[in-house]
């Protein structure tokens, strides 16, 4: 396609294109060759033979150094890369896809209720979305079962579901959250394509639903969809990186006991999230590199995410220009045709 | 003439607070839904049933009505009021939102002004820049925040800012500049924007050839003709601001609300609580709204 071949010759998609590709594929040929395979270093003593306390620095084991039980950093890093974008791809999937099928239904068969609609899914956006996910997962991701005193007797809580329906409820939630705010956004986008002029003439001829979602509608909605993807990928990776900060992990966790015998938290799957909220403390002891590793990664991605989605944005914005005279400005600014998050049509210049 | 216009004038304002009203109204019913919603998650299992949700509702509003059912359950199993110490730990968030949301506002302004002294070239790549500064995630800002307090802690020996408070102590400087940093990139990237389409139009060119400088045309002319765009993108401002406050006040340590339900996730605690975090959010809005349909005739959906 004429698209991809002008994306790819884009600095700005390129670039990001080649770090996520790069470090998701740099994880899966680790996970093939060496079977995830983390080194550890054991117990290290002084020339005197004084132990040395655990997490070993960066210039003693380059580039990262080690965590608090003896394992290399970088290694653990790239292991994760692959358990947080695949995440992070499955929760915008989930986030995206239905609610294109939503936001068709809700245009073609819904019309009527569309105003209410609107207003209430506006409304529901006003119960802060990190709060509502962390108040329903909190009690989904349990993994131990709580006793609580109800009348002087211990009464058990609610057993911990396993492991991978726990992985599986964290991403549908957290995707079924942002589905009503798309479903919407794409109503919206929907409406905007049918007040074109050829669609009229496209129904004069004798056009189905159908005939118009798939020959007028996709060709408009699909660069919308894929600025909408990567936006909402970005928020995913955000949403998880709060969620761990909060204390809920996707992967889970379990205990296990540092060389002082200390139990610690450890993310399972170590994602990079999870890793950000399990080493956040590090930030106030001697070993502060340690917490900025995680976040540094995903600063990263979110920005090579940042970067594909401009460079997107500027090649559709030329395009758009070839195809049609450049939209009026006034009907842009008009408030109406606001997205509840963000303009998506209002291209950067 | 005075009787007509004042008329006018009034039928105005009672317009725009009744707008703002319902749309208050709405949000007050999609928080109890929510929160009922929320209530069927308690920590002695699932209960996706009907009857429970419409008792939680239910529960919600009475609660709503007479507040003197909001009880919570203490670390005791003593059963005690919320009002006990609720409005410090709401006044306390309350002042770190509206300082951050002032802050952001006034920061954006005057760094849209700055950009706009330059030469149209470098204005582009500025653009394209905080574009991306825009998405690095609130948590890195906090830790360099953070880390870098620590760092001249440990190297000099004192602390410039309390980097976390406590029950006892509260911390306001630093939570509030970290909050709003990022809103304060995405309102300078909105004015950008609006301000660059403005400054095109017929008017500025008339301006500039009466002899104004930029900074008059700025602010009496420019600012004004942006101030409904710009406050119709608030709304996004608002609510990343609330998003994020969840998480500055865990990291930061902060006695507010967020902590507050997240320690009493009880449902009508819940809808109490934000919706006591609205009406000021919406008391704001009102008069901002109609001081803009006052001012400029135009009508402000948001």
């Amino acid at each position: 396609m004429n698209l991809m071949k002008k994306l790819l010759l884009n600095k700005l998609f390129l670039t990001g294109f080649v770090i996520i590709s790069g470090l998701f594929l740099v994880s899966i040929f680790y996970f093939i060759v060496f079977k995830d395979h983390i080194p550890t270093t054991s117990l290290l003593f002084a020339a005197d033979g004084k132990p040395l306390p655990a997490p070993y620095s960066f210039k003693k084991f380059p580039p990262f150094g080690t965590d608090g039980f003896g394992r290399h950093l970088l290694i653990v890093m790239i292991v994760g890369t692959k358990y947080t974008i695949a995440a992070a791809l499955i929760i915008t999937f989930l986030r995206v896809f239905p609610s294109i099928i939503f936001g068709l239904i809700l245009h073609f068969y819904f019309n009527k209720l569309e105003r209410p609609i609107k207003s209430m899914v506006d409304s529901l956006n006003y119960f802060p979305m990190t709060l509502l996910a962390y108040l329903l997962l909190n009690v989904i991701l349990i993994q131990d079962v709580s006793m609580t005193l109800v009348d002087g007797a211990l009464v058990e809580g609610a057993q911990p579901l396993p492991y991978w329906h726990r992985v599986v409820l964290f991403i549908i939630i957290l995707a079924s959250l942002f589905v009503p705010t798309n479903s919407v956004l794409i109503a919206n986008e929907v409406k905007i394509i049918m007040n074109k002029e050829f669609i009229e003439c496209s129904r004069v001829l004798g056009a189905t639903n159908w005939r118009i979602v798939s020959k007028h509608i996709k060709p408009f909605l699909v660069p919308q969809i894929a600025i909408i993807f990567i936006r909402d990928f970005i928020q995913s990776l955000i949403l998880m990186s709060h969620l761990a900060v909060l204390g809920l992990f996707i992967g889970g966790y379990y205990f296990r006991e540092d060389l002082f015998g200390q139990t610690q938290k450890v993310s399972l799957s170590n994602e990079w999230a999870g890793l950000l909220g399990m080493w956040w403390e590090f930030l106030w002891t001697t070993y502060p590199w340690i917490s900025f590793i995680p976040i540094l990664f995903i600063t990263i991605l979110i920005l090579s995410a940042k970067g594909m989605m401009e460079g997107l944005k500027v090649e559709l914005a030329l395009m758009d220009n070839l195809r049609e005279t450049p939209l009026k400005k006034e009907n842009l600014l008009l408030p109406e045709n606001l997205a509840p998050f963000e303009r998506i049509r209002n291209y950067s210049k | 003439m005075d009787h007509i216009s004042l008329n006018w004038k009034m039928g105005v304002s009672m317009r725009a607070t009744l707008s703002v009203l319902s749309r208050f109204l709405f949000v007050v019913i999609g928080i109890i839904l929510v929160s009922a919603f929320v209530g069927m998650f308690t920590i002695s299992g699932i209960h996706l049933k009907w009857n429970v949700f419409i008792q939680n509702v239910l529960d919600i509003v009475m609660s709503l009505i007479f507040p003197d059912r909001l009880i919570i359950l203490g670390p005791t199993q003593f059963e005690y009021s919320i009002f006990l110490n609720f409005w410090d730990y709401y006044l306390y968030s309350l002042t770190i939102f509206l300082s951050a949301l002032f802050i952001s506002f006034v920061v954006g302004l005057f760094i849209t002004y700055f950009t706009i002294l330059l030469p149209k070239k470098l204005n582009n790549h500025i653009s394209k820049i905080v574009s991306l500064l825009e998405s690095i995630p609130d948590l890195f800002i906090i830790m360099i925040i953070q880390f870098t307090v620590i760092y001249y802690l440990n190297v000099t020996g004192d602390l410039l800012f309390p980097v976390a408070g406590s029950s006892r102590t509260k911390t306001y400087f630093l939570p509030i500049i970290a909050l709003s940093l990022i809103p304060a990139f995405m309102i300078y990237r909105i004015n950008l924007h609006l301000v660059n389409e403005e400054w095109e139009k017929s008017y500025v060119e008339l301006a500039r050839s009466k002899g104004h400088n930029k900074t008059f045309i700025f602010f009496n002319h420019v600012l004004r003709n942006i101030t409904p765009s710009l406050f119709s993108h608030s709304k996004m401002i608002v609510l990343y601001l609330l998003s994020s406050m969840v998480i500055f006040e865990k990291l930061f340590n902060i006695y507010g609300i967020f902590t507050f339900i997240i320690t009493y996730p009880n449902p009508n605690v819940i809808a109490f609580t934000l919706i006591m975090f609205f009406v000021p959010v919406f008391v704001l809005y009102a008069i901002i709204t109609n001081l803009i349909e006052k001012q400029t005739g135009k009508r402000l959906e948001w």
